[in-house]
């Protein structure tokens, strides 16, 4: 019995080493296989996990606390990670942050190579916690932790570029978009409590956080294109991965340009003559104007210089990262115009080839239909259909339609029609391509961009940008007058920017951002004195942006709204401010009280102006509406100017604030 | 500090007959009686009635013979013999494994941690000292027994003139003393370990030292009063200072759940220079005076909670400003003759802010404070003060600096005692939100008066004297499995036991749920039914939430599962709840761990031991029994 006993355990032990030989043999360091050497499999294994990236090295840092909490539980590591994901949203819940902080340590330590698990909680940790706290610095160094947590993510995965990139976005758009922004900036550019640049030794003027974002995407950008060389596709979608390179820089620019400059400030000693005495108040003022100027040109320099570079990473993107599509077909995102350029160019020659059969061959195929019905509808104006009479057309619309081969085998017989379809082959494979195009274009909103950043770097824009600041700066400061002057000059230059480009004067976030200038503008104007526009009803003739008042106030459809003429040197655009001042005065001296009128009288002032006849208001300056239709859009724009004059004299300090 | 459950006062407590130590004699005599019932039953079937009953009466009349012949020398002896043994076993090699953690704590530590007490404290106690303790602890007592069972030395034992108790209480003894020993070392060096972590000190930073400087050479009618800086950056973190030179002391900011006294003195050449102490809240222990917590609605009527704002935890009820809404708390046991209140009530606060609208996102909210008397309903003038989210917020209310506003508008000196506390020492301490459209938070343990403070060193004992208790608990649970299983099933057993009690509240809840088939009193509900019932939806993989059809299985299922669920229910009140003995997070967070909690939690361990020691004296006797 003992003897059966001991020969079954030497057995078994005998079974274990006949196993674990070849094992071992198979598990030597990697490098041991000799490529080309058959039947020699050593090293094969360590060869394999290098070659399929399943070693923790080829991962990233190896964690060793991690491995050994990951190896101590025997495979236990699924339960244990529903338990803390369960104790993290039990310590979200339960507002004790310490608890999560520290869960989420464990958690990543058991799953450091999931993706899902950084992106989630560092958006977690950067954007729900931080706003459960009040102040906001708090609430900045959440934002910043959950920065932090993403960094020890890309210390374990090197080969993720999803998570750089990730990381990128959240810097960008937590720090430069959040209501916070003016605090969050800053308190990153100053690196508050050395949270975050410190350990990555970023010298000062790369603090900015869409520089530091930008940083990271091509970090991300450069390890995809390492990785796409070695064989290992990107695991998201291309374009909108590539593209944060260079939308990073227009962010940059966009918000530098959007900042401005700050308010220059003197020291004790700047205060002070060399003798010691103090400055007088106007030689004070007039070392702040001269410190302005400097600032001001240095901050024109700087966003002008920024424009250019998110130009240049544009056409970048645009011109030299190509895209695979859906059909294997390799495209650069920005080749459309050329590509339509040449379609166009080879549909002209086919339909030269065929002479005008492309007429005959819709007559044709007209002719085919065989309801009577259906050829009247055809032939009835657009306007006089019905809609089940339009669905009816629509649905045999595609009977009608030809494909270029068809057209091409109308060409005369011969060299000819070889020609014609060998056109009609290479228009149809041009199509092809410039649909696959705008399918890549259309989630990244690229005609926009790419029309908005050509208009950035232009002149014109650049003046208005410099203009606006400066009005909305003499506005803070409270200079009224001088605000709604500097805001004329600047509703001019964006006149010409919005004449130029039209697609901009129609989009929604322009005309938006335009608008709320043309409100402050208003109430530079008004401030103090409400009422004060409905004196002067034929402001709005001359006003250059009162298409942009229509399509916002009267909420007209911005392409049925026509352009305004540029400012000319006849027009009295650039000084509506100063004659209006002037109209004013002249009218506070005649009156015998100089109190303000009371709220009835300005509400019926305001009637009575209402009642005026529209000729009274036309030809009023050199400057006319373009066409007879801008006559009722000018009217919609007195119509909410009054609106708006009537809520500032109801209540000015609400108007103001 | 979160509590989610009112502490109960010991004495008052343990007296109430039906609350705690009634239940707990009865679920004693029902072990004892189900033990006796289950043995005889055993004997009955292998011996038949007139043996087992024989045999039953003898071992309990044994046992009971054993317990009143308990001798403390014997009981020694095995102890001792449990604590040679255990040390032959090279259990010290735990120590030195203690030490490398500590050693190697910047690895587990995070620098960027915003409580660094709280999680120093949870590593040196919770993580190494706790885990390592409970850990050994649970592997001595499960193999030890059932050793001596395959080693015979039980025979050698019983052989001697030691009684079943005696060695059964040893064997606890023993352990429970050894881990004593451990633990004391390990809370020791802990200690000193957490001194010397986190106690630090900064200076002014050049820049503002810099300002003070420039500041000092202006005319005295351009100085500015206040100055704002920082400190310089250490133990990854600075302060933001508002100094006001002309004051000797300021404070620094609130930072990492810290601040630092600043004093200044003038030198030789007279320049000012400034100090920064160490530390203050970092290492403490605050006393908590609590009051009873009630709200007024919108309409000024007096309601149990404020308004639910959205969140999931209702932990917090909201009031929201400029409204008639308010929170007011009535604290008991003010006395004038006590000295900590004689100047004044020193306030401290805890709110969570809620804005509808952003308002100053850098400015905090307003919000006022008023004394009432519970009786008259005489108020005092508001104490403004501006919310600090989520900071422990403090707030001097002095004895004699109240005014009362007459209904003519006039106003006239008021005295706390006088006029605001009420002849039973009562007095109500209201809260208000100044700032429209926005709301304050608050639960009931979130406004206190802090009474001074006890020693820290006293409040980290209590902390291990909870880890002791748990490891009482450990070392009985696991003394008892080994005394009738074999040790891998006992360790199994003991794990899955105390595993149980981490969960004892969500096993009530879920197990509630099925038998009352409504919300629990924390308004939880748990779907999917029975043990029996649950495993039907796992095999079918029929959703938790999907009503079954009333077939006549489903009855069936049901029928046999409510007596399942009584049963984990019972078993689920037999398990000591361990979160309740988890106090380490209120030493973190610098609140003084209730000495009520402490002696309920020390009553509610013994009687497990107790429980524990009779169980394995039972089961050890059974042996006999049904042998």
């Amino acid at each position: 019995m003992q003897n059966q006993g001991f020969r079954r355990k030497m057995l078994y032990i005998g079974l274990m080493v006949a196993l674990l030989l070849p094992l071992s043999y198979l598990g030597q360091p990697a490098g041991n296989t000799k490529h080309g050497d058959e039947g020699n499999f050593r090293g094969l294994l360590a060869d394999m996990r290098e070659r399929d990236s399943l070693s923790q090295t080829s991962f990233g840092d190896i964690d060793p606390a991690g491995a050994t909490m990951q190896q101590m539980l025997l495979g236990l590591n699924g339960i244990a990670v529903n338990q803390l994901w369960g104790q993290a949203q039990d310590a979200q819940k339960k507002e004790d942050w310490e608890t999560l902080r520290i869960v989420l340590n464990q958690l990543v330590k058991l799953q450091p190579h999931y993706f899902k698990i950084w992106d989630y909680q560092t958006h977690n940790l950067s954007y729900n916690l931080s706003t459960e706290f009040d102040d906001v610095r708090a609430r900045y160094k959440q934002v910043i932790n959950g920065f932090n947590f993403m960094k020890q993510g890309i210390e374990l995965n090197k080969n993720e570029p999803r998570l750089l990139k990730q990381l990128g976005w959240y810097i960008g758009h937590k720090i430069g978009r959040a209501d916070e922004k003016v605090f969050y900036r800053k308190l990153f550019k100053d690196d508050w409590m050395k949270l975050f640049h410190e350990q990555e030794s970023r010298p000062l003027e790369k603090r900015d956080n869409w520089l530091v974002a930008h940083e990271k995407f091509q970090l991300a950008t450069d390890l995809a294109d390492q990785l796409e060389a070695k064989g290992k596709p990107l695991q998201t979608t291309p374009s909108l991965f590539y593209k944060e390179l260079s939308h990073s820089l227009v962010n940059y620019a966009e918000t530098i340009t959007d900042e401005g400059f700050e308010e220059p400030k003197l020291n004790d000693d700047e205060k002070k003559n060399p003798d010691g005495s103090p400055k007088t108040p106007e030689e004070i003022t007039a070392l702040l104007d001269k410190k302005s100027d400097k600032l001001r040109s240095e901050w024109v320099q700087k966003f002008t210089a920024a424009w250019v570079q998110a130009d240049k990473a544009f056409q970048e993107f645009s011109f030299k990262r190509y895209f695979k599509t859906p059909n294997n077909r390799v495209v650069l995102v920005g080749e459309m115009e050329q590509l339509l350029k040449l379609r166009f160019e080879k549909q002209n020659a086919l339909f030269d080839l065929v002479a005008g059969e492309e007429k005959k061959l819709i007559e044709d195929k007209f002719n085919a239909i065989a309801d009577d019905n259906l050829k009247k509808l055809y032939k009835k104006p657009l306007a006089e259909r019905t809609d089940e009479e339009n669905a009816a057309v629509r649905d045999k619309e595609r009977e009608l339609s030809f494909s270029w081969q068809e057209l091409a085998g109308r060409a005369p017989a011969g060299d000819a029609r070889t020609q014609a379809k060998a056109l009609a082959n290479e228009i149809t494979l041009l199509e092809e391509k410039i649909q696959e195009i705008d399918h890549l274009r259309s989630p990244l909103n690229y005609n926009y961009w790419r029309i908005f950043i050509n208009a950035q770097n232009q002149k014109e824009m650049q003046l208005a940008n410099e203009a606006t600041f400066e009005a909305k700066r003499l506005f803070r400061k409270g200079k009224s007058y001088e605000a709604a002057q500097k805001f004329e000059e600047a509703f001019c230059h964006w006149r010409w920017v919005l004449n130029n480009y039209p697609y901009l004067r129609n989009d929604s976030v322009t005309y938006d951002d335009i608008h709320e200038y043309i409100k402050q503008y208003r109430t530079a104007l008004t401030k103090g004195r409400p009422g004060f526009l409905n004196d002067h009803p034929d402001h709005f003739d001359t006003f250059p942006l009162w298409d942009i008042v229509a399509i916002v106030e009267k909420e007209r459809q911005a392409e049925s709204v026509p352009f305004p003429p540029l400012c000319g040197e006849e027009t009295k655009h650039s000084t509506m401010a100063a004659s209006i001042r002037a109209a004013y005065e002249a009218a506070q001296a005649n009156k015998p009280k100089p109190t303000p009128a009371p709220e009835e009288s300005e509400e019926t002032k305001s009637e009575k102006k209402d009642d005026k006849p529209a000729e009274q208001n036309s030809g009023k300056g050199p400057e006319k509406a373009p066409d007879s239709e801008k006559a009722p859009e000018k009217e919609a724009v007195k119509d909410a100017s009054k609106e708006v004059d009537k809520k500032a004299a109801k209540s000015p300090e609400k108007q103001e604030k | 500090m979160v509590y989610e459950y009112k502490i109960p006062e010991f004495w008052p407590w343990v007296t109430d007959l039906r609350n705690g130590p009634f239940w707990y004699l009865l679920a004693l005599l029902s072990i004892l009686v189900v033990v006796s019932v289950v043995g005889f039953l055993v004997a009955l079937i292998r011996n038949g009635p007139t043996v087992a009953g024989e045999r039953t009466y003898a071992v309990l009349a044994g046992s009971f013979f054993d317990l009143i012949r308990l001798s403390p020398r014997r009981v020694w002896a095995v102890a001792k013999l449990v604590i040679l043994e255990a040390w032959r076993r090279r259990v010290w090699v735990v120590l030195i494994l203690y030490l490398f953690l500590l050693l190697f704590a910047s690895q587990y530590l995070s620098p960027t941690t915003q409580k660094p007490a709280q999680t120093t404290i949870g590593f040196i106690l919770s993580y190494s000292t706790r885990y390592l303790t409970l850990i050994i602890m649970l592997i001595l007592s499960v193999f030890s027994i059932p050793q001596d069972f395959k080693n015979r030395t039980i025979f050698t034992v019983v052989t001697k003139p030691i009684s079943m108790a005696e060695y059964v209480l040893g064997r606890i003894g023993g352990f429970v003393l050894l881990g004593t020993g451990m633990l004391l070392v390990m809370s020791v060096v802990g200690y000193i370990f957490l001194q010397r972590t986190l106690i630090h000190t900064h200076e002014l930073s050049d820049e503002f030292i810099q300002e003070i400087r420039n500041n000092e050479k202006r005319p005295a009618n351009e100085r500015l009063t206040i100055l704002r800086g920082q400190t310089t950056l250490d133990n990854r973190h600075q302060h933001t200072v508002e100094l006001d030179p002309q004051a000797e002391t300021n404070w620094t900011e609130y930072e990492f759940g810290h601040r630092h006294e600043i004093t200044s003195e003038k030198n030789a050449d007279g320049v000012t220079e400034y100090k920064i102490a160490v530390p203050e809240d970092l290492l403490q222990a605050r006393v908590q005076h609590t009051g009873t917590l009630e709200f007024k609605d919108r309409k000024g009527l007096r309601t149990d909670k404020g308004v639910n704002v959205g969140k999931e935890w209702k932990h917090r009820t909201f009031i929201e400003g400029v409204s008639s809404m308010e929170a007011y708390w009535t604290f008991d046991n003010i006395r004038k003759e006590n000295p900590n209140y004689e100047d004044g009530l020193l306030i401290e606060r805890t709110i969570r802010i809620f804005r509808t609208e952003q308002g100053k996102i850098d400015e905090p909210l307003a919000g006022s404070m008023y004394v009432r008397n519970p009786d008259t309903k005489v108020t005092s003038q508001p104490l403004r003060f501006r919310a600090k989210d989520a900071i422990i917020d403090s707030q001097f209310i002095p004895a004699n600096g109240l005014y009362i506003r007459n209904n003519d508008g006039t106003e006239r000196k008021a005295n706390l005692f006088d006029d605001f506390v009420n002849d039973e020492g009562k007095v109500e301490i209201v809260i208000k939100c100044d700032a429209p459209r926005q709301f304050f938070g608050m639960s009931e343990r979130d406004v206190y008066i802090r009474d001074p403070d006890v020693s820290f060193a006293w409040n980290y004992t209590k902390g291990v004297i909870c880890i002791w208790l748990q490891m009482l608990i450990v070392i009985s649970c696991g003394v008892v499995f080994s005394t009738f299983v074999s040790a891998p099933v006992a360790l199994l057993a003991t794990v899955g036991f105390l595993f149980l009690g981490l969960y004892t509240e969500f096993v009530n809840d879920l197990v509630t749920s099925q038998l009352e088939f409504e919300e629990t009193a924390k308004g939880k509900k748990y779907y999917g039914g029975g043990p029996v019932e649950s495993l039907y939806r796992i095999v079918t993989q029929t959703g938790v939430t999907l009503p079954l059809d009333k077939t006549f299985g489903v009855k069936l299922m049901r029928w046999v599962d409510t007596p399942l669920l009584y049963l984990m229910k019972g078993v689920n009140k037999g398990v000591p709840n361990f979160d309740e003995y988890n106090t380490l997070t209120i030493v973190g967070q610098g609140f003084d761990v209730p000495n009520d909690l402490i002696w309920s939690l020390t009553f509610k361990a013994f009687f497990f031991c107790l429980v524990a020691f009779l169980l394995g004296l039972g089961f050890l006797r059974l042996r006999e029994v049904a042998k």
